[in-house]
This record gives C-alpha cells, sequence and structure tokens, in this order.
C-alpha cells in the first residue's frame, strides 16, 4: 500500500479550480519533488495534503496509508503523521517555543496512545533535534518565530519536523529565500530525517535544492495536473531548458512520462 | 420599578441619615465639603444616554436598585472568607485591605513603615487633616462625572498614601478592595489618595473585588495621584473578580516634571465596570504610559475612557489598550489626547486593537485627538478583527485542536500587555489568569 496515493483531483478556491485531476502516489522510503512554474498549483496541492480549509475538493480522493485524509480535521493529519513545512511560517507573540512544541508533540503522543513526555525527556529530545538544524538552545526560549529571519524560520520548520517525526513531510518552498548555508543545513536536516517508513514530498521552484535533497522522482505540475515525470535528471532538464519545452511537448501530444 | 431617578431622590433624601450614622463632627469642615458636593451631584443626576460621555454606557438601566450607601461593616468572618481569593503568589507586598468601602487593620499589612504614612481616610477626616481637605477641594469642576460628586458627598472610607521625597519602595503597595453581599443593595464610596514625592520609584496595586449576587453592591471609587518632579510611578488595576457586581472608577492623576506614570488596566469580569482615567502631564519631560486589557465573555460590559492632559511642552505619551471580545460582551474604549495650547514638541501615541470572537460581541472604539499646538507628533488607531486563519491553521497543522489553537492565539494577542508588567509575580498571576484551561503551560 502506497504511503500516500492521490487520484483524479480537483479542488478550487473562491470558485477559482486551481487542481485539475492531479494523480500521485508516493511510497515510504521515497523522496518526491514537485516542480512547477509560479501558478501551476504547486502550494495548493501541499495546502489541500494539510487541510488548509479555504480550499474546496471538488473531485477525487486522497488516500493517507489507505485512510481517507479528506476527511479528517488539519490537526487529526497532523496527528496521524502528516506535517507541513510553511513557505511563510507564522509568528506567535508571546508562545515560547518550547511551550509550542511540548504541546503539539503531546497531542501526537496522546493520539498515540503514549504518555505525554516528562520535562527532561522534551528537553532531551529538543535539544538533539535542534543540533540537527545547527540552531542554539535560546530558540526554545523566544516567542515562535518572532523577529525571526527568513532562514531562522525555515530551520524551525524543520526542526519542529525534526521533532515531530513525521511519516509523510511536505515542503512548500522551504528552500525559498534562503542563502546557501541555510539551505544546506535543511537540506542536510531532512536527509538525516529521511529513512525507509518515511517520505518527503518537496515542493519547489528550483533546481537547486535538489542538488541536496535527491528525489527519486521529479514531477512537473502545470496547469493543475502532473504533465510529467521522471528521475532526478528531469530537475536538471528543467533548470536548463525552462518549463517551454514540455508545454510544447504537451501541445504536440508527446507521451507525458519519459 | 425602580428607576434612576428613584436611586437620585432617595439617595438625597436620606443623606441626613447617612451623616447621622457616621457621626462626624458638626464643626468639622468636612460637612460643607459633604453638602456642596450632594448639590452637585443633585444638579447633573445620573447621566442618561444623551450624555455624550455615556453614550455606550447605559448606566441607568443598571441602576434599577434601590441602592443604599452602606455605613456599616458587618462582614468580618466573610472578609477572611474572600480574602484568599485577592492572594497573588509569590507578592511580597504592603498591604492595605478595604471591605464594604471600610479600612481593615487587622488584614492589613504595612512592611516598609518607614518609607510612606498610611491613614484611612475616615481617621483623617476626623482628624481634620490638612492635606486630606486640600485635596477635596482641589476638585473644583464642576462639570465633572456626578459619580465623582457622589463619591466626594458620601465618601466613607479609603487609603491616604504619602510617599516621602528620596524613597524607593522595595515592595509594591497593594491595595485590596472588596465588596461583600449584605442583605440588600448597597452603594460604597471609596475615597483613594496618593501622593508620591520628589525622586522617588514605587509601584501601586489596586484590585476589585465584587462578590454581588442576586443584592447588587456599586462599588463607585475615585483616585487622585499625584506624582512629584523626577519619580517613577507604576500603577496597577486588576478587575477579575467582579461578577455580578457595578464598578465605577474615577481616576485623576497629576505627573510633575521629568516623571513617568505608567497605569495598567486589567479587566476581564463586571456587569458594568468604567473606568475613568484623567492624567494630566504638568511638568515639562514626563511621560505617561497607559497599558490596558479588556477581555469579556457573557454579558460583561466594561467602558475605558482615558484623557492624556499635555499640559506643558516636551512630554511623551503612549497608550496601548487591547480588548478580547466573546459572548454578548460590550466594550466601550473611549481615548482622548489632548495637548494644550503652548505644549510643543509633544509625543504622543495611541493604539487600541481588539479581537472579536463572537457574533454576539459589540466594541465601540473611539479615538480623539484634540490639538491646540502647531509643532507636536499625535498619532492614533483603533482595529478590530477576528483571529488570523492563517494562525490558525499553522497551530492545527501541528496536531493542536482549534479550540486550543484560538486559546492560544488569543493568549498571543494579550502577551503584548502582560509583557508591560514589571513585578513578575503579578506577571505570572495574569499570565496564568490568561492562559486559563489553555493547554500550553510552563
Amino acid at each position: 500500500m502506497a504511503l500516500l496515493e492521490i487520484k483524479d483531483l480537483y479542488a478550487s478556491i473562491d470558485g477559482n479550480e486551481i487542481l485539475k485531476g492531479v494523480n500521485l502516489k508516493v511510497n515510504k522510503g521515497e523522496i518526491h519533488a514537485i516542480m512547477g512554474p509560479n501558478g501551476s498549483g504547486k502550494s495548493t496541492l501541499a495546502s489541500v495534503i494539510a487541510g488548509r480549509e479555504e480550499y474546496e475538493v471538488t473531485k477525487g480522493s486522497v488516500l493517507f496509508e489507505g485512510k481517507d485524509l479528506l476527511a479528517l480535521a488539519p490537526e487529526e493529519r497532523a496527528r496521524e503523521g502528516i506535517f507541513l513545512a510553511f513557505q511563510y511560517p507564522v509568528e506567535i507573540p508571546g508562545v515560547s517555543t518550547a511551550n509550542f512544541i511540548k504541546a503539539s508533540v503531546n497531542e501526537i503522543r496522546k493520539h498515540r496512545g503514549e504518555e505525554p513526555l516528562d520535562a527532561a525527556s522534551m528537553m532531551r529530545l529538543m535539544k538533539e533535534k535542534l543540533a540537527l538544524v545547527e540552531m542554539d538552545k535560546s530558540f526554545l526560549s523566544r516567542s515562535v518565530n518572532e523577529g525571526f529571519s527568513g532562514g531562522e524560520k525555515k530551520r524551525n520548520e524543520i526542526f519542529q519536523m525534526a521533532v515531530m517525526q513525521p511519516k509523510l513531510a511536505v515542503l512548500d518552498e522551504t528552500d525559498s529565500g534562503l542563502d546557501i548555508d541555510a539551505l544546506k543545513i535543511v537540506a542536510n536536516g531532512v536527509n538525516k530525517l529521511h529513512n525507509e517508513e518515511n517520505a518527503f514530498l518537496v515542493i519547489t521552484h528550483y533546481q537547486r535544492l535538489l542538488d541536496y535533497i535527491v528525489p527519486d522522482k521529479v514531477h512537473v505540475l502545470l496547469n493543475g495536473r502532473i504533465v510529467k515525470s521522471g528521475g532526478k535528471e528531469l530537475a536538471l532538464d528543467l533548470e536548463e531548458r525552462g518549463y517551454d519545452w514540455i508545454k510544447e511537448e504537451l501541445e504536440a501530444g508527446a507521451p507525458q512520462n519519459s | 420599578m425602580i428607576t434612576a431617578n428613584d436611586v437620585k431622590s432617595k439617595l438625597i433624601e436620606n443623606f441626613n441619615v447617612f451623616e447621622l450614622n457616621l457621626q462626624e463632627d458638626e464643626s468639622n469642615p468636612i460637612a460643607e465639603i459633604r453638602r456642596e458636593a450632594l448639590k452637585n451631584f443633585e444638579a447633573m443626576g445620573f447621566p442618561t444616554r444623551r450624555h455624550e460621555e455615556w453614550k455606550y454606557t447605559p448606566v441607568s438601566k443598571y441602576l434599577k436598585y434601590d441602592f443604599e450607601p452602606r455605613t456599616f461593616t458587618d462582614n468580618g468572618f466573610a472578609a477572611k472568607d474572600a480574602l484568599p481569593d485577592a492572594a497573588i503568589s509569590g507578592l511580597r507586598a504592603n498591604v492595605l485591605v478595604f471591605v464594604n468601602g471600610k479600612f481593615q487593620a487587622a488584614h492589613s499589612d504595612i512592611i516598609e513603615t518607614d518609607k510612606f504614612e498610611f491613614r484611612d481616610i475616615a481617621s483623617a477626616i476626623n482628624a481634620e487633616d490638612p492635606y486630606l481637605f486640600s485635596r477635596l477641594n482641589a476638585v473644583i469642576d464642576r462639570e465633572k462625572d456626578p459619580f465623582i460628586w457622589l463619591n466626594q458627598a458620601y465618601m466613607r472610607d479609603g487609603a491616604m498614601i504619602r510617599i516621602k521625597d528620596r524613597v524607593k519602595l522595595q515592595y509594591p503597595i497593594y491595595l485590596v478592595n472588596m465588596e461583600l453581599p449584605s442583605k440588600g443593595n448597597y452603594l460604597d464610596n471609596v475615597r483613594h489618595l496618593i501622593r508620591v514625592g520628589d525622586h522617588c520609584e514605587a509601584s501601586i496595586i489596586t484590585n476589585y473585588i465584587n462578590r454581588s449576587g442576586e443584592d447588587r453592591n456599586l462599588g463607585n471609587y475615585f483616585t487622585q495621584v499625584e506624582v512629584g518632579d523626577h519619580s517613577h510611578l507604576q500603577f496597577y488595576t486588576l478587575q477579575y473578580e467582579l461578577g455580578n457586581g457595578l464598578h465605577i472608577g474615577n481616576y485623576e492623576v497629576q505627573v510633575g516634571k521629568e516623571s513617568t506614570f505608567s497605569t495598567f488596566f486589567f479587566s476581564s469580569d463586571g456587569r458594568l465596570v468604567r473606568n475613568v482615567s484623567n492624567i494630566i502631564l504638568r511638568g515639562e519631560h514626563s511621560e505617561g504610559h497607559m497599558y490596558g486589557l479588556y477581555s469579556l465573555d457573557g454579558n460583561d460590559h466594561c467602558d475605558n475612557r482615558t484623557v492624556i492632559d499635555h499640559a506643558v511642552p516636551d512630554c511623551f505619551s503612549n497608550e496601548l489598550y487591547k480588548g478580547i471580545l466573546d459572548g454578548n460582551s460590550v466594550g466601550v474604549f473611549n481615548g482622548k489626547i489632548m495637548v494644550r495650547p503652548g505644549a510643543q514638541k509633544t509625543n504622543a501615541y495611541q493604539h487600541n486593537p481588539n479581537l472579536i470572537l463572537s457574533r454576539g460581541a459589540t466594541l465601540h472604539a473611539k479615538p480623539q485627538l484634540e490639538i491646540f499646538a502647531d509643532d507636536v507628533k499625535c498619532t492614533h488607531g483603533a482595529t478590530s478583527g477576528q483571529l488570523d486563519e492563517e494562525h490558525l491553521f499553522y497551530l492545527r497543522s501541528r496536531g493542536l485542536d482549534a479550540a486550543n489553537a484560538k486559546a492560544l492565539l488569543t493568549y498571543a494577542f494579550a502577551y503584548e500587555v502582560v509583557e508591560k508588567v514589571k513585578i513578575p509575580a503579578l506577571r505570572e498571576f495574569l499570565e496564568k489568569r490568561i492562559q486559563g484551561k489553555l493547554l500550553i503551560h510552563d
């Protein structure tokens, strides 16, 4: 059974149809990259998987470990093991990162029928994962994302992901606005977390991130549909040639899978 | 049915009985001060909706009980019972307790006896204290709030606090004001007079507790504060335990040169709460900081009015009042910045953001600028809105359910005010009060 199976997915926002029949299958242990020009529906796909309520699914299905994902509230999806790394993480003044993560981890543990972590174990877990994204302990006492630089916010997303240990992580343009050092830290975090039991869906505009996070599959999303899928070399092709040749291929009626 | 007019008539008719009960000396100048005030109250009467200042707080709606000015305190045992409600964990303070408008020496405890003078107003009246009379006579504006005149006519007791020059109080002064139910509806008029000398540092916490049930208590408080030169005073007001009670608070503050006055209002309860702060910066290079947080629910009605009066040049004021409104609550904010002629180089800022959590809640916000000088910087803004959907989604995507996510974001909204509190024990107390049933605790 696939970890994630999207079938003929249509979704719209404010009456505008954005996704127009997406099909995608992600197995445990895999890293998939979704690429595409602006406005192709990449962030919409991430939003629908995570459960953002302003998007309306008009057709199709999304199964997560065989369960109907679309029937679940966002928090239930998180507890089931889905994590969305936000393109624009939210600032929450007055709530320390440590308290926020503690609440989050314990909600997930409760869902799994586990006891809440005691203070010492929680601290150990957080310190261990902080090291992964090269963040200082002082982050924990700072308010969530408040006054963080763009790079710090993205590292905080990866840090939260590391602590929550999701089965499926969706990275929504996590590379945007990052300098090369921060990009390497983020990629390194992902690579260390990647194992045979989880999967990653990396949404990106640029090939750059994929130099560091090597995908098993690359998909091109264009006008709300996945129009081409391939191996990691497809990303290099896109970097070199842009998206126009794919549009031309489509118009010429060429096969969609290389 | 009893109307506001009936309440007024009865108060005026029964004034003699009240005076008789107090047993003040006939030759005491207080008699004249009281009668003068009563005359002013009679002329003004209780406000109606036609009074611009009372447009959104229809006080006559609440004046439907036959309020009688209280002249007894038979709640010794009940006070002891209720005192734990005023406890703030970890707070060491100079404690002054008033129950039903009367000072309770047995429950009070002054640690820093050498640093300030305290006298209860009832004793000061009987001793014909000249400082007291000078302050009472300072209320000369005939147009003032009728509740101020009512207070002056019927005042029974209160705290008279004078902090000597060059004193730095180590501990806050904690004024506990409790109104406990007696059989019947009662009016308590309490006067607090505070004088902070020159080159001082002090903080004062006032806490209001009203245990009204079916029988109502109306607490009518008037607090006058004078801050000398080169001094710093923080003044905190807690209104978390007003329940069914009615509460009117008038505050008049004068700030001397190169001094800082900071005021904090935390209101979260009360059938009718009205706080009117009139702060006059009358010495150059002085500062006024005004913070407020009103978090209302159910049928709470809370009206905050502030006037920051820049009477002289080169002063600074900053105001941040935040509102959280749920249920069918009503919030009123009226903030006025007054810049007098010649008060050049004034910097004055005012901000009033509100979070509306329910369809039934109502907010009336009215910022006002009255500027009679041309070289000034003044800004104001009032906003109201709901919780940000994107913020809610962020928290839910981390596994928090919608209720917890809402509570957490509401807390975050409130925190901007709470973090300004400089007394650690008080800040923790407020954090806990606001977090309430939140999942997130330290």
